[in-house]
C-alpha cells in the first residue's frame, strides 16, 4: 500500500499553533568527544546487543511552519561476523520531501580506535515509486567486537497527529530511552504498548514541555510459531492532544480524517468519472432485476478479472474515469470505483479503515492516524467485506491480516442536501471456522493388491485455504497450469507423480461460494510397509504431514492464528476378506479447548471389512493468551500425532 | 552516430501495427494456452566512430509483446535497466489496446526512476527507469523501445534467439562503420541458419544481421544450468577498428583480452602499508612453509575482511588498493583479491591477479575473448611448482580449495605485462565431497528408540557446513542442529550435541548428537515393527515429466547413512529385509543389511557423479530413486523370544 500518498489523503486540516519561535534542543546534540561503551558480560555472547538506543522528537514553530526535529543515536555492540556484516552496511530512508540535517557514524574497536567515518562516502538513492530517498554508505574498519555508532537528525514538516515507535527489536537492547520535546502549550498523549511502562512529562524548561521514558533493559524479541514478533514489540505512540494557548483540545482524533477521506472517494467526482462509472457498470453485465449480492459479485468479479492493481501511487491513474480507461489503478482508485459504483447502484456500505494486526493491532482507545493503513468496504446488509485492492479474494474475505482487529468505519450523513463522512469504531470480526477448509475425501482399496492399493482422493478447498489457486489459475498459461498441477499433485502425495488430477471449480468466479476441488486416483505403495508378511498402512501419511509443536520452548507470546479453518476428513478403507486390521482402537480421540474454540475429534467404524475413519478438525478463534498455550498445543499435537498413525494389517 | 536504422525500425513496426486486430486473432490462434507472445524482438547494435575518432557503440532494443489472456493487465509494469556503462539514451513505450476493429494507441506518459540494491551488489550506480502500461486486456500490444549508449566498447553482450515466452520474430542487426570488423562467438547455435547476412554498402558500412521466426518459448527449473547453457545465443565482439588510417586490434582472441584487463590493473597499487606490514609479520611469525604462510594470510582474510560491493563508476572493473580494503575491512572480489595479492608478495610468495569466470558462463577464453567470458576475479599464487587458487569471497573454503561454483572453469592468470595462462580449475572427483551419517541406535524399556550419531562432512559438504557454523550463535545455531539432524519423524528430540572445531579449517567437520524419538516405534503385541531408514536420502527427488531443463548439482558426491540396531535382550529379528543395488552411470547406490550377533547393520551408500544431468538420463535417475523407495517401504520385525 502506498502509505505515504495514502496519508496524503487524510491529511490535517490547517489548525493554529501559535508558539515562540525556538530552536531545536537536537541542533545542538552531539555524541561524546571521548565514547566509552561497555558491553554487560551477561550480554557479551549475544551476536549483536543494542547498548544505548536514544529516540527523540522535537516539534517547533519556526516561520509559521510546524517543524518536526528526529533524533536517532544508536550504538551497537558486534559480537560476531555475522553481527559484522548486518551492521556494515548504513541505510537510511526518508521521505522525498525530508532533510535529513546531519547523519554521521563511526566504529570503536575494541582496541578503543575510534574511525569515523567520511561524509565524501554517503552514496544517495532514490525511488521516485515509493517517494523515498536513501543514503547509505559502507562502514569502514568494522571488525568483530567494536561498536558501531550512528547518529542522524532528520527535519520534516510535523507528523503531530499520530506516529508509533518501536523500541523493542529482534536483539537485546539497553539503556533505550525517548524523549518528546514540544512548545509548553502544546500537550502530547501517549500510549505504551507490550510491556512499556507510560511516557511521562519529565520537565518543563525554556517553555518546553519535556516528556521521557527510559528503559535498562527490552529482552530480544524471539521468533515463536503461530505468533506475530513485529506486533508484540515493545512500542510507543504519541499525538498532540491539546493547544491549551487556543483552547484546542481533542486535536488528533479522527474526525478530519473521516473528513477528508470521505471527501476523496466521493466528492471529487467529475463528469467523465460519472460517465466512466456507468460504463463499468454497464460492461460488468449488471442488470437491475439482480439482488444487491449478484451485483456486488458481478462487478467483483470484472474488476479483479479485467483490472491490475499497481503497487505504487499514480495519481494519474487515480480517477475513476483513469481507472475504467486503463484497467489498472492503485487500491486508492479502486476504493473509490467500488464506493461510487454501490452508490450508483444504492447499495449501502461503509468505508473501513485498519491496520495490519500482524504488524501492530488497531487500538480502539487511542485515535491516530498510523492506525489507518489500508481501506476495505463493509457492505451492511450483507454483513460482510469486500476488499478492492485484493485480486485473489472475493466478497465475504479481506486479508485476514485486517480481521480480528477493529477499525474505523465511515459512513454517509445526509444534511439536507449536503452529506459528509460519520465515523464510528467497531471490531471486523474474523469469519468463522467454515470459511476456509481443507477437507480430504480418501479412498483406500486394498483390496486387489494389499501393498499396492488403488487411492482415490478427493480435496476440497475453500476460503483463505484456496483463494490463490482458485482466483488465479484461469489465467495461467498452459505451461504454468502444468506447474500449478504438479504442485496440486505434490500436495496430495509428494511422491506418486504419475496421476491424473482432475480439477473443479478453479475459477474465480465462484470463489467465496463453491469449494476448489482436486481429485485424483493413484494405485501406489507408497502407503503401505511391508514388515516379512504383515502389512503396514501408513493411514496418517494419507493427509500429509501437520503443523507441530512437539519441542516447543516456554511460551513468551500470545497465540495468534492466521485465519479460523477447519479441516474435514473421511477415510475408507476396503480391506481384503482374508485380512484383519489389529489396532483400530487408537483412531477413537477427543481433544479440544476448554471453551470449545479448538477441536480434533475423530472416530470409527469397521464393518464387512470396510473401516470408515472421520476426523474433525476445526479452530474457531484467532487468539488465545500464552497461558492457554499447553491446551492449544494438546490440540495441535494431535492432529500431528495423527500423521504417524500406521495400521496393522495381518491375515487371518 | 548512423541515425536511419530508427527510423527503418519504425516503419516496420508501422507496418507490423496497421495489420490490427484481424492479425490479432490470427496470432492469438497461433499461440493458444500461452500468456504472452514476443511477436517483435530486435536488437539494433551499431558501431561507429565518434568526432575524435573513438568507438562509439550504441544499442537499441525494440519489444513488441501480445497479451492472450484475460488478466492481462496483471502484466502492466515495466522496466528498462541501465547505469553509467550503459547510458539510457531514448525510451518510449505504449500499449495498442483492441477497439472494436481496431487499435488505440495509448502512449506511456509516466516515467518513474529507482537507484537499484540488491543483496549481493550494495551500489554500483546502477538506476531503472520504471513504468506501466494503461489498458491492458485480452488481445493487447505493448511496444518498448530504448537506446543505450555501451561506454566501453569491450562490453557487448550475448544476444540471446528465443525467451522464457514464445517469440513470433527475432531480428537482431549489426551494423558497422567502415573499418570496423567484427567476430563472433555461437553457443547453441550451430548451422547455417545462424550465419548472418553481410551486406556492405558502397560506403564500406556492413550490416550483418539474422532473423527467426516462431521461436518456442524456453524452460527454466529449479537447479537447473544456466540459461545461456542451453539457450541460442550469438556473442559479438569487435575484433579490429581504424584509427588514423591504421588498423587497430581490439578483441580479436585472449590476448588483447587480456592487454585490456592488464590495462585495467596496471592503474592500481599494490603497495603495503604499516598495518598490512604488521598483520601480515604476526600471521607468519611461527610460519615455515610457504603453505603455511598461504593459510595464515587467506583465513585471515575470510575471518576479516567482508565482501561488499559498493562500486561506482570504474571500480566495477578496477580493483581497489590493498591499503584501502585492508582499512576499510570491505571490499569487491577485486579488492579482496588485490589485498592478498599485497599481503602474499610481503610475504614473500608470488601472487598473481587472474580472472574467470562462475559456472554459470558456460565458455572458454579461446572461443569467447571477451569480458562475457568471466564475471570474477581471484587470487592465483604459486606453491611448490603448482598454482593454486584464492577466491577472496568465499569466507569458509579451505586454502586448497576452490569454491564449486568454479569447478571445471578456465582461469586467466596474469603472470606478467604480457604474459597470461590458462589454467583449468579441477572438478573434484565424488570421494572428495562425502556426507555420511553413523547412527547407532536402540530401544529403551519404554519402547521409546534411542540413539547416539556422528555425521561426517568433506570437502564442500564441509565448507557449506563450515559457512553457516562461522555465522550463527545461541538458539539460532540450535535450531539449526536440529533441522540438520531431524530423523525418522518430527517427534525427532535433539538431546546432546556437540560440532568439531572448525575454525581450524580442518578436512572435514563432524557433528556427534544423541537423540530420541517417541513414538517411532511400532508395537504390535509380542512383535515391533521398525522403519531403520532414519534418513530417507533422495525420496522425493524424482525428475517430474514437465521437467525439460538438464539438472545441475553443486558437486559431485557421495552420501551414505549407516544405522545399527541393538535388537532388544528379550526379542529376535524374524524379518530383515533383503540388499540391493543399482547402478547406471553417473549414479547408483548399494544397499546392505545383515544381522550380526545382536545388531542389525544397514548401509546405504549412495553417489552422484555429475555436474550436468542432461534429460535423457531422467528415467534412469527415477529407477534409482523408485528402487531407494523400495528400500524405504521395508520394515524390520523383533518378535519376542519364545
Amino acid at each position: 500500500m502506498s502509505q505515504i500518498q495514502f496519508w496524503s489523503i487524510l491529511a490535517l486540516t490547517a489548525c493554529t499553533l501559535l508558539s515562540a519561535s525556538a530552536q531545536s534542543d537536537y541542533l545542538t546534540y552531539t555524541w561524546a568527544e571521548e565514547p566509552s561503551f561497555e558491553i554487560p558480560v551477561e550480554y557479551a555472547d549475544e551476536s549483536e546487543v543494542i547498548v544505548m538506543d536514544r529516540n527523540g522528537v522535537e516539534f517547533v514553530l519556526e516561520d509559521n511552519t510546524f517543524y518536526q526535529y528526529e533524533l536517532s543515536h544508536i550504538v551497537t555492540y558486534v559480537q560476531d561476523d555475522a553481527a559484522v556484516e548486518n551492521n556494515n552496511k548504513v541505510f537510511l530512508s526518508t521521505r522525498q520531501e525530508d532533510e535529513v540535517l546531519f547523519q554521521k557514524v563511526r566504529v570503536i574497536n575494541r582496541q578503543g580506535e575510534i574511525r569515523e567515518f567520511d561524509e565524501s562516502d554517503i552514496k544517495e538513492g532514490f525511488d521516485e515509486q515509493s517517494g523515498l530517498n536513501y543514503e547509505y554508505f559502507a562502514v569502514e574498519g568494522l571488525d568483530k567486537g567494536s561498536f558501531v555508532e550512528w547518529l542522524y537528525i532528520i527535519k520534516s514538516n510535523a507528523r503531530y497527529n499520530g506516529s508509533m515507535i518501536r523500541l523493542g527489536a529482534f536483539e537485546t537492547k539497553l539503556q533505550t530511552s525517548f524523549e518528546l520535546i514540544a512548545p509548553e502549550h502544546l500537550l502530547f498523549e501517549f500510549a505504551s504498548y507490550n510491556g512499556l511502562p507510560d511516557v511521562k512529562l519529565d520537565t518543563v524548561h525554556n517553555e518546553k514541555n519535556y516528556y521521557r521514558l527510559a528503559v535498562d533493559v527490552i529482552p530480544a524479541m524471539e521468533n515463536e510459531l503461530m505468533s506475530y514478533p513485529a506486533a508484540n514489540l515493545a512500542a510507543i505512540a504519541y499525538k498532540l492532544d491539546e493547544n491549551t494557548a487556543a483552547n484546542s483540545v481533542n486535536m488528533s482524533s479522527y474526525k478530519p480524517s473521516i473528513r477528508n477521506f470521505y471527501a476523496y472517494v466521493y466528492q471529487m467526482l467529475s463528469k467523465a468519472d460519472r460517465k466512466a462509472l456507468s460504463r463499468v457498470i454497464k460492461d460488468a453485465g449488471i442488470q437491475d432485476q439482480m439482488s444487491d449480492r449478484e451485483k456486488i459479485i458481478q462487478l467483483e468479479n470484472y474488476i479483479k478479472g479485467q483490472f491490475a492493481v499497481l503497487p505504487y501511487a499514480q495519481a494519474e491513474f487515480e480517477t475513476i474515469e483513469a481507472v475504467v480507461n486503463n484497467k489498472a489503478s492503485t487500491d486508492n482508485g479502486y476504493i473509490r470505483l467500488y464506493a461510487n459504483a454501490f452508490d450508483l447502484m444504492g447499495i449501502k456500505h461503509e468505508l473501513v479503515l485498519t491496520s495490519d494486526r500482524t504488524m501492530y493491532a488497531f487500538d480502539p482507545d487511542f485515535e491516530a492516524v498510523f492506525y489507518l493503513q489500508s481501506a476495505q468496504i463493509y457492505l451492511s446488509d450483507l454483513d460482510q467485506y469486500l476488499s478492492p485492492e485484493s485480486t485473489h479474494l472475493r466478497l465475504g474475505y479481506i486479508p485476514w491480516e485486517f480481521t480480528d482487529n477493529y477499525g474505523l468505519f465511515i459512513s454517509r450523513f445526509d444534511l439536507g442536501d449536503l452529506s459528509t463522512g460519520v465515523g464510528r469504531i467497531d471490531k471486523i470480526e474474523a469469519p468463522g471456522h467454515e470459511s476456509s477448509q481443507l477437507n480430504h475425501g480418501i479412498v483406500v482399496d486394498m483390496r486387489e493388491d494389499v501393498l499396492e492399493p488403488t487411492c482415490h482422493f478427493k480435496v476440497e478447498m475453500s476460503g483463505h485455504m484456496s483463494s490463490f489457486i482458485q482466483t488465479g489459475y484461469e489465467s495461467l498459461s498452459t505451461s504454468e497450469r502444468e506447474m500449478m498441477d504438479f504442485a496440486l499433485k505434490d500436495f496430495i502425495t509428494a511422491q506418486a507423480d504419475d496421476m491424473e488430477l482432475k480439477i473443479s471449480n478453479a475459477e474465480a468466479d465462484v470463489f467465496g461460494r463453491k469449494p476448489l476441488v482436486v481429485e485424483a486416483t493413484v494405485t501406489t505403495s507408497d502407503f503401505t510397509t511391508r514388515a516379512g508378511n504383515k502389512v503396514l498402512l501408513k493411514l496418517g501419511n494419507l493427509i500429509g504431514e501437520q503443523t507441530e509443536m512437539y519441542n516447543e520452548k516456554p511460551r513468551t507470546l500470545r497465540i495468534d492464528n492466521d485465519f479460523n479453518r477447519s479441516f474435514y476428513r473421511t477415510i475408507t478403507v476396503h480391506v481384503p476378506q482374508d485380512y484383519t486390521i489389529t489396532n483400530l482402537d487408537q483412531l477413537n480421540v477427543n481433544i479440544e479447548m476448554p471453551d470449545g474454540t479448538a477441536r480434533f475429534f475423530s472416530d470409527y467404524t469397521f464393518e464387512e471389512n470396510t473401516l470408515v475413519l472421520s476426523i474433525d478438525e476445526y479452530y474457531d478463534r484467532i487468539q488465545y493468551p500464552k497461558e492457554d498455550f499447553e491446551d492449544f498445543k494438546e490440540v495441535i499435537n494431535e492432529a500431528a500425532d495423527f500423521n504417524k498413525v500406521v495400521l496393522f494389517l495381518e491375515k487371518q | 552516430m548512423i541515425r536511419q536504422g530508427f527510423l527503418i525500425t519504425w516503419i516496420l513496426l508501422g507496418g507490423l501495427f496497421a495489420s490490427a486486430q484481424s492479425d490479432v486473432e490470427t496470432y492469438m490462434r497461433m499461440y493458444e494456452g500461452e500468456s504472452i507472445v514476443n511477436l517483435l524482438s530486435r536488437t539494433v547494435l551499431e558501431i561507429g566512430y565518434d568526432n575524435s575518432g573513438e568507438l562509439e557503440v550504441n544499442l537499441r532494443e525494440t519489444d513488441k509483446r501480445l497479451y492472450l489472456t484475460d488478466g492481462a493487465a496483471q502484466f502492466s509494469e515495466d522496466q528498462v535497466s541501465y547505469s553509467e556503462h550503459f547510458q539510457l539514451l531514448s525510451h518510449e513505450a505504449y500499449a495498442l489496446v483492441p477497439r472494436g476493429k481496431k487499435q488505440k494507441r495509448i502512449p506511456v506518459t509516466e516515467f518513474q526512476t529507482k537507484t537499484e540494491f540488491s543483496n549481493s551488489i550494495f551500489h554500483d550506480g546502477g538506476r531503472s527507469l520504471v513504468f506501466f502500461y494503461p489498458s491492458l486486456s485480452k488481445g493487447a500490444m505493448t511496444v518498448l523501445e530504448y537506446e543505450l549508449s555501451i561506454e566501453l566498447p569491450q562490453l557487448l553482450s550475448s544476444m540471446f534467439i528465443g525467451d522464457y515466452y514464445p517469440t513470433h520474430l527475432r531480428e537482431i542487426e549489426i551494423r558497422t562503420a567502415p573499418g570496423v570488423n567484427m567476430e563472433f562467438s555461437y553457443r547453441n547455435a550451430d548451422g547455417p541458419a545462424y550465419q548472418p547476412q553481410v551486406k556492405t554498402d558502397k560506403k564500406g558500412n556492413t550490416t550483418y544481421s539474422w532473423s527467426f521466426e516462431a521461436l518456442d518459448g524456453l524452460d527454466f527449473g529449479a537447479q537447473s544450468p544456466d540459461f545461456s547453457y542451453y539457450a541460442p545465443h550469438i556473442i559479438p565482439r569487435i575484433s579490429s577498428y581504424s584509427k588514423d588510417g591504421e588498423q587497430v586490434r581490439f578483441l580479436q582472441n585472449t590476448d588483447d583480452l587480456y592487454d585490456w584487463y592488464r590495462s585495467l590493473i596496471g592503474t592500481i597499487s599494490t603497495e603495503t602499508s604499516d598495518e598490512i606490514r604488521v598483520i601480515v609479520d604476526s600471521l607468519n611469525a611461527d610460519a615455515t612453509t610457504d603453505l603455511e604462510r598461504i593459510s595464515n594470510i587467506y583465513y585471515w582474510v575470510q575471518d576479516n575482511i567482508k565482501y561488499v560491493a559498493f562500486t561506482e563508476g570504474m571500480d566495477g572493473y578496477i580493483p581497489e588498493d590493498a591499503v584501502a580494503v585492508c582499512s576499510k575491512r570491505f571490499g569487491d572480489c577485486k579488492g579482496l583479491t588485490s589485498l592478498m595479492y599485497s599481503m602474499l608478495e610481503y610475504a614473500g610468495i608470488q601472487p598473481y591477479f587472474s580472472w574467470v569466470g562462475t559456472r554459470d558462463r558456460p565458455y572458454r577464453y579461446e572461443e569467447v575473448p571477451t569480458p562475457v567470458v568471466d564475471n570474477h576475479m581471484i587470487l592465483a599464487c604459486s606453491l611448490d611448482n603448482d598454482i593454486i587458487f584464492l577466491d577472496g569471497t568465499s569466507y569458509a573454503s579451505h586454502v586448497l580449495e576452490v569454491p564449486y561454483a568454479l569447478q571445471g572453469k578456465e582461469v586467466l592468470v596474469g603472470i606478467s605485462e604480457d604474459e597470461y595462462r590458462i589454467v583449468q580449475v579441477p572438478v573434484r572427483p565424488k570421494d572428495y565431497n562425502l556426507y555420511r551419517d553413523s547412527i547407532h541406535i536402540t530401544v529403551d524399556e519404554t519402547g521409546k528408540l534411542v540413539g547416539r550419531g556422528v555425521t561426517k562432512f568433506t570437502g564442500y559438504y564441509a565448507s557449506g557446513i563450515r559457512a553457516v557454523l562461522k555465522r550463527i550463535t545461541g538458539s539460532d545455531l540450535e535450531r539449526y542442529m536440529e533441522s540438520q539432524l531431524e530423523k525418522g519423524s518430527n517427534k525427532f528430540a535433539l538431546t546432546e550435541y556437540s560440532v568439531s572445531d572448525f575454525e581450524d579449517h580442518a578436512d572435514d567437520i563432524t557433528f556427534e548428537y544423541r537423540f530420541d524419538i517417541e513414538d517411532y516405534l511400532m508395537v504390535n503385541g509380542d512383535e515391533m515393527y521398525l522403519d531403520m531408514n532414519l534418513v530417507k536420502l533422495y525420496e522425493d527427488e524424482m525428475m517430474k515429466a514437465s521437467r525439460a531443463v538438464d539438472y545441475e548439482v553443486d558437486f559431485k558426491s557421495i552420501n551414505q547413512i549407516v544405522v545399527v540396531l541393538d535388537i532388544p535382550h528379550s526379542f529376535e529379528a524374524t524379518y530383515v529385509p533383503e540388499a540391493l543395488s543399482y547402478k547406471e552411470g553417473d549414479f547408483g547406490f548399494d544397499f546392505n543389511i545383515e544381522q550380526k550377533g545382536n545388531q542389525i547393520i544397514q548401509d546405504l551408500r549412495q553417489y552422484d557423479n555429475f555436474l550436468i544431468m542432461d534429460q535423457s538420463r531422467f528415467a534412469d535417475w527415477n529407477n534409482m530413486i523408485k528402487n531407494m523407495r523400495q528400500i524405504y517401504r521395508e520394515s524390520i520385525i523383533l518378535s519376542k523370544k519364545q
